[in-house]
């Protein structure tokens, strides 16, 4: 018996040390997968399901296999350190595409300095965007207050002259609305900022923060979270009274669930897009489906369709780098830094009509968004798209 | 004896020849965990205090550092020990209700604590600079930049023995003794002539000078501190590690850390090979969690006193030579 569970054993632990192969490239992902906001988490399972479907469609990258490493960082920074070192130390990944702000944060100099790995943040904070501080870091779209502005202009043009921000109290929640105070965006379009509400990120009712905001009046509320808490705040508007047509959420509130869950009292209820949706009719939704006809999907929603975008953003780095060393694997540390040049001088990237086309020179890749607004339970586009630079 | 341990813990960090950042990050986070529970193991195991405001104190020790880092310029010598010292200043004020309080209550008023700190965390801007929190850099040590995982197994595990000696000759003290005693009876203690009052402060001000310091740590080794780093959860995780590792016990702490620590990866590692086994696709992360959550329910039913009782039990059959009673 003793000998049998000691085979096992060793059997497993070969399984590990020999699990990495030459010609195979390792992508490291790291997401929320069972912490808070695991509602917009099909981000990470987007850029997984891109680098497999890459290898059963083309057989890899240049007869290399991808190897996608998802881990959970719960949305907990220790956990996404302690998640972060492993795919960097442990399975040697070329690319990480990492989850939250704070984390983001926390891992800054060992992505840039130490480590220096490319590193693709689903973190949209404008904190973490400097190509010359942060020559690792890339983004997918506008940051979070490109999309106040984005808000921000779009009520102008429909006469709003007063403002109101809601959000938890977390980094993800304070930050942006502050910053964007602070930077006089307000001002400059002529609106005029009633309040900052802020609530326990984890609040049950919010019924006394809508009584307030019902107070105040604002034309406009601007809703700095994702789609758990903003159906709180929905909810609690419309048992006090408060219109759903003066929210405008963010990139995050995107989502089908809040109709679904809300049903008459989300109508009017904005948020803003910055990619395709599930279901469009887009090149990059055909490979999508492609895919689903041999895999279940985790999350068919807006948020797996910006994942899938960054699959897409990963491959062309890595063809890019084997395309310049005729298709063999560089060493490790080599890789990560011909994979970010080769990042930074992607320019109108066409992703399939996931996004408009990406330009990295400054990191961002786009600075477009529109306003969508629920009529008849349903995301109809109220805006054209909107540049922020 | 001696000698080989300070061999195995001196060439430890070379002898890794792979993965050595991942060992010797989730070693350090242990050897924090290990300065953080002995802390907690002393005011609940040894004194019979319930606390829930264990990652409050952490973050009283953080941002002490942080702050006297950021805003003073002062060095780790000076900074580590302050955060030890201001989170005994804070332990004592929480610990005061101690007097009429005890069991659930007690914990009722460690937790409103944890939110109370929280509230300061976030909203006192010009010390803790609110939500986005403080960031550091890495320090300086006689010369040696404190900036790898290497340097700081050093210097966090050299504190977690150290903290473990100081923890065991504790409890050859008076004090010590004074705390098992409340422990065990607390009207008892009294009627032989032991100050409860005084000695239970006591002891929350000694459980949180330890946390402070592993609060500190936590910050130099992160390099970021923002208040949602210090969340109940936290707590929880270091109540989990005395129950197992075995409450009242030192090397309990050393166990639980580790049990903590390493378990969750122990299961991840094995989920990961026997997944194409298992299919689990998207429900392979809450499946970790569950199987974390079985197994401490399955060891609290066939092993309350913890690991530390195990391992107890483990050397006496070796040392009778495997002979059962």
């Amino acid at each position: 018996m003793k000998k049998c569970v000691g085979f096992i054993v060793i059997c497993l632990l070969a399984l590990t040390v020999f699990s990495a192969n030459a010609g195979e490239i390792k992508v490291g992902i790291y997401g929320t997968l069972t912490g808070t906001d695991t509602d917009v988490n099909g981000m990470s399972y987007g850029p997984k399901d891109y680098l497999t479907y890459v290898n059963e469609k083309f057989g890899g990258v240049m007869g290399h296999k991808y190897v996608p490493v998802l881990l959970d960082g719960k949305n907990q920074i220790p956990e996404e350190v302690k998640v972060f070192k492993r795919l960097v130390d442990v399975e040697n990944v070329v690319v990480v595409n990492g989850w939250s702000t704070g984390g983001t944060k926390a891992l800054r100099d060992q992505i840039n300095t130490l480590v220096k790995v490319p590193f693709q943040a689903q973190s949209l904070s404008s904190d973490v965007l400097d190509p010359v501080k942060y020559p690792y870091i890339f983004l997918v779209g506008p940051t979070y207050e490109d999309q106040v502005i984005i808000a921000m202009k779009w009520a102008k043009q429909k006469g709003a002259k007063t403002f109101a921000f809601m959000h938890a109290d977390i980094e993800y929640g304070r930050s942006p609305c502050r910053n964007a105070v602070e930077q006089k965006i307000p001002d400059k379009l002529g609106i005029k900022v009633l309040a900052d509400i802020e609530y326990p990120g984890g609040s049950i009712d919010l019924t006394p923060q809508l009584l307030r905001l019902k107070d105040l009046n604002p034309d406009y509320v601007y809703i700095q979270d994702s789609v758990n808490n903003t159906i709180k705040i929905l909810r609690d508007a419309a048992k006090v009274g408060v219109p759903a047509a003066k929210f405008i959420g963010n990139c995050y509130d995107f989502s089908h669930i809040i109709p679904e869950t809300l049903g008459k009292d989300a109508e009017g209820f904005k948020a803003i897009q910055i990619n395709a949706d599930w279901g469009e009719n887009i090149p990059m939704m055909k490979e999508i489906e492609e895919f689903a006809k041999k895999h279940e999907i985790a999350k068919k929603d807006t948020y797996y369709t910006k994942g899938w975008v960054q699959g897409k953003i990963i491959h062309e780095a890595v063809s890019r780098v084997l395309k310049k060393t005729g298709g063999k694997i560089p060493e490790i540390s080599q890789f990560r830094t011909m994979m970010r040049d080769e990042w930074e001088k992607l320019e109108n990237f066409d992703t399939g009509g996931g996004t408009p086309p990406l330009t990295y020179k400054d990191h961002q890749g786009h600075t477009q968004a529109r306003i969508l607004e629920i009529k008849g339970g349903k995301y109809i586009s109220v805006s054209d798209w909107i540049k922020t630079k | 004896m001696y000698i080989i341990f300070i061999a195995i813990f001196l060439a430890f960090p070379f002898s890794l020849f792979k993965y050595t950042k991942y060992i010797l990050f989730l070693v350090n986070m242990t050897a924090i965990g290990v300065i953080g529970a002995l802390g907690l193991n002393i005011l609940t195991g040894y004194t019979g205090l319930i606390s829930l405001g264990q990652a409050a104190f952490m973050g009283v020790g953080a941002y002490t550092v942080a702050i006297l880092s950021t805003k003073v310029g002062l060095p780790l010598w000076i900074n580590l020990p302050a955060a030890g010292v201001i989170t005994t200043v804070v332990g004592i004020i929480v610990g005061t209700p101690s007097l009429r309080l005890k069991g659930f209550y007690l914990a009722m008023a460690t937790l409103a604590s944890e939110f109370l700190l929280e509230y300061v965390f976030k909203n006192w801007e010009s010390m803790t600079h609110g939500i986005p929190g403080l960031y550091i850099t890495p320090p300086k040590v006689f010369g040696i930049h404190i900036n790898n995982d290497r340097v700081f197994y050093f210097f966090a595990v050299t504190l977690a023995i150290l903290a473990v000696l100081c923890t065991r000759n504790l409890f050859r003290t008076k004090v010590g003794r004074a705390f098992i005693a409340i422990r065990d009876r607390d009207i008892a203690a009294d009627l032989i002539g032991i100050n409860v009052f005084k000695y239970k402060l006591v002891s929350f001000a000694v459980s949180s000078f330890y946390v402070g310091v592993a609060g500190g740590l936590w910050c130099y080794y992160m390099t970021i501190i923002n208040p949602e780093a210090f969340q109940l959860s936290i707590s929880i995780d270091y109540i989990a590690m005395i129950i197992v590792g075995g409450m009242g016990t030192i090397y309990g702490s050393v166990y639980g850390s580790i049990f903590v620590n390493l378990l969750p990866e122990a299961i991840q590692r094995l989920m990961e090979i026997l997944q194409p086994v298992l299919h689990l696709e998207y429900t392979f992360a809450a499946f970790k969690q569950i199987v974390f959550g079985l197994i401490i329910v399955i060891f609290l039913i066939f092993e309350p006193k913890g690991l530390s009782e195990v391992f107890s039990r483990i050397v006496k059959r070796i040392s009778s030579g495997g002979e059962r009673r």
